[in-house]
């Protein structure tokens, strides 16, 4: 669920509701590793500046980009990791990874990337997918456009 | 993998997202610590502060933040081994609350400052369910920060209005920038001179729309924060300045503070300049009421959450428990109060402004062990930073500024990847 209606809505309800969609968004967008950092970071402002985020539009896109400022400040690692999966769990099994993809995806712009995989390997719609970045519905549909496009081309090269 | 038929790519796109799922849920802090690797103890996730449909108590896990500062080292730091791979190690959150930070520690030191008291629930209250509680974090990587409020108060001083937030954070306007621009999103900040520097203002999606402006002062920026801020310094004389002040420690705290001189007609200092350590936990509990299904939460913090609320709505004095205080109706229906010296009350997320001074009423507060016990909370806990550039202490704290007796000092360990 992705959080995106004016909130009379209590901090609780919010966070228990709009952290997955937040994670995975800040996952798809910066990688296991940093994106779920990233997420603690929006999700620690959230706790601590309720009372501007409980009073926004769209709670969920604001802390999208809280996140995104708080990794950019201190991501460098997703280009020469290559993959947006993170090698320190063990959830997957290394023989399962799809490397050209999670090449081919870092390849694209991260909105485009990150509004492929929310949609495409998360199963989001291309409202919850606005939603989250904030943009309109419109906007997505051409990242995803754009970005499906750009993911044949490269992994056929 | 050369076949691309789009249905193919969308298989392939459909596992990624279900493996990318499976790490988050193993990355979560309901994971098993047998599932993390070394490098996952940099941070495990932060968990849900608070759950009101399903009130269990939960767990925030914390961690580090790879920083930019060097690893250098300091006279203190002999204790610490900085030259060992990371390992996790377990460190129990045993620390008495009493506990002070003092002298001699890094200066990528992060500070996690913790109430000394903390909320309980009387049982008498009508309808509601059974508290669960936690610890949340509420900041880490900021930039290091002072900050205030000032706003307008009544004849009477019952409501407060127009409440501007003023921060000095340590950074350049280009620092600013990055930690601003993006929350502004589509908005572009615009330029505005303000007491004749130029300024940048920063318009964040809301209603009301939150404006903030960025004065830069040499390492540090001045920024105020408020609703329609630029109407309300027109035609004011500079009213705050930011100051250097001697380090009377190395704990992590700013070398600068603000300092105020005659503020805009009708305006009063509410919150006088606190220090905002990187990191600082925040505990809470939560319930559900049965009548009116609203999930009450009270949280207690080492900061003034009033800075927050204020500038984005006005409030109403209050009375709790004999302690003054201020209620919002808005956005969850708040009530701020201070517990003692070092605590902050909130209670929140109520259906109504009554039902908050309820149950604000209705609290007692507890040392932390108690609290724990009582609410079956789990320690907080406090893995090494270990982020790719930093070798960073992290010293437990309930007073960042304390420079006399008692002089124990908690460090926890410090790792290094390579």
């Amino acid at each position: 669920m992705i959080v995106s209606e004016p909130a009379d809505l209590s901090l609780e309800v919010f966070v228990v509701a709009a952290r997955p969609a937040l994670e995975r968004a800040l996952v798809a967008r910066f990688g296991v590793h940093d994106g779920m950092d990233a997420a603690a970071d929006a999700l620690a402002y959230a706790v601590r500046e309720w009372g501007r985020v409980g009073e926004m539009k769209n709670p969920s896109g604001y802390l999208y980009r809280v996140g995104v400022s708080s990794a950019t400040r201190w991501q460098r690692r997703l280009r020469r990791h290559g993959q947006l999966l993170s090698d320190v769990t063990a959830a997957v099994p290394a023989q399962l990874v799809d490397v050209d993809l999670q090449r081919a995806l870092l390849h694209l712009r991260p909105e485009q990337r990150v509004a492929v995989v929310l949609v495409h390997g998360n199963g989001h719609t291309y409202a919850e997918a606005a939603a989250m970045l904030d943009v309109p519905v419109t906007t997505v549909t051409n990242h995803i456009h754009r970005g499906l496009a750009r993911l044949r081309q490269l992994l056929e090269d | 993998m050369s076949d691309l038929e789009p249905n193919d790519l969308n298989r392939r796109l459909r596992n990624l997202g279900r493996q990318l799922d499976d790490q988050r849920a193993a990355w979560s802090p309901g994971a098993t610590r047998s599932t993390r690797s070394t490098r996952s103890w940099r941070r495990p996730a932060l968990t849900a502060a608070v759950s009101a449909a399903v009130v269990t108590a939960a767990l925030v896990a914390i961690a580090g933040r790879n920083a930019d500062a060097p690893a250098t080292g300091s006279p203190s730091a002999t204790s610490i081994d900085l030259t060992n791979e990371t390992m996790p190690v377990e460190v129990p959150m045993t620390v008495p609350s009493s506990t002070i930070e003092t002298a001699g520690v890094s200066p990528a030191t992060r500070l996690l400052r913790l109430p000394t008291a903390y909320p309980a629930v009387d049982e008498q209250i009508a309808g509601a369910t059974e508290p669960g509680g936690g610890y949340a974090m509420t900041s880490y990587d900021n930039p290091t920060r002072v900050e205030s409020l000032i706003a307008r108060l009544d004849a009477t001083a019952t409501t407060m209005t127009e409440g501007l937030r003023i921060s000095a954070v340590a950074g350049s306007r280009g620092e600013a920038a990055a930690e601003l621009a993006p929350m502004a999103g589509a908005v572009a900040p615009f330029t505005a001179t303000v007491w004749g520097s130029e300024a940048d203002v920063y318009t964040e999606p809301g209603s009301p729309q939150l404006e903030t402006v960025v004065i830069p002062a040499g390492d540090v920026t001045l920024r105020i924060t408020g609703v329609h801020v630029i109407d309300s310094l027109a035609g004011t004389d500079r009213f705050v300045t930011v100051a250097s002040i001697p380090l009377v420690d190395d704990s992590g705290a700013p070398p600068f503070t603000l300092e105020f001189s005659d503020l805009p007609d009708g305006f009063t200092l509410v919150v006088t300049p606190q220090y905002v350590p990187n990191g600082s936990l925040t505990g809470y509990f939560s319930f559900n009421n049965t009548d009116t299904v609203e999930g009450n939460s009270a949280q207690v913090s080492t900061w003034n959450p009033l800075v927050a609320w204020a500038s984005a709505s006005p409030m109403t004095a209050v009375e709790i428990n004999g302690q003054p205080g201020w209620m919002s109706d808005r956005a969850g229906h708040v009530v701020i109060w201070q517990v003692n010296d070092e605590t902050y009350a909130l209670v929140g997320g109520s259906a109504t402004t009554d039902e908050a001074v309820t149950v604000a009423n209705s609290l007692t507060f507890i040392d932390e062990a108690t609290w724990r016990s009582l609410y079956n909370i789990p320690e907080p806990e406090f893995p090494p930073y270990t982020g790719s550039s930093d070798n960073t202490a992290i010293v437990v704290t309930t007073s960042a500024r304390a420079t006399e007796d008692p002089t124990t000092t908690v460090t926890l360990p410090v790792g290094t990847v390579s």
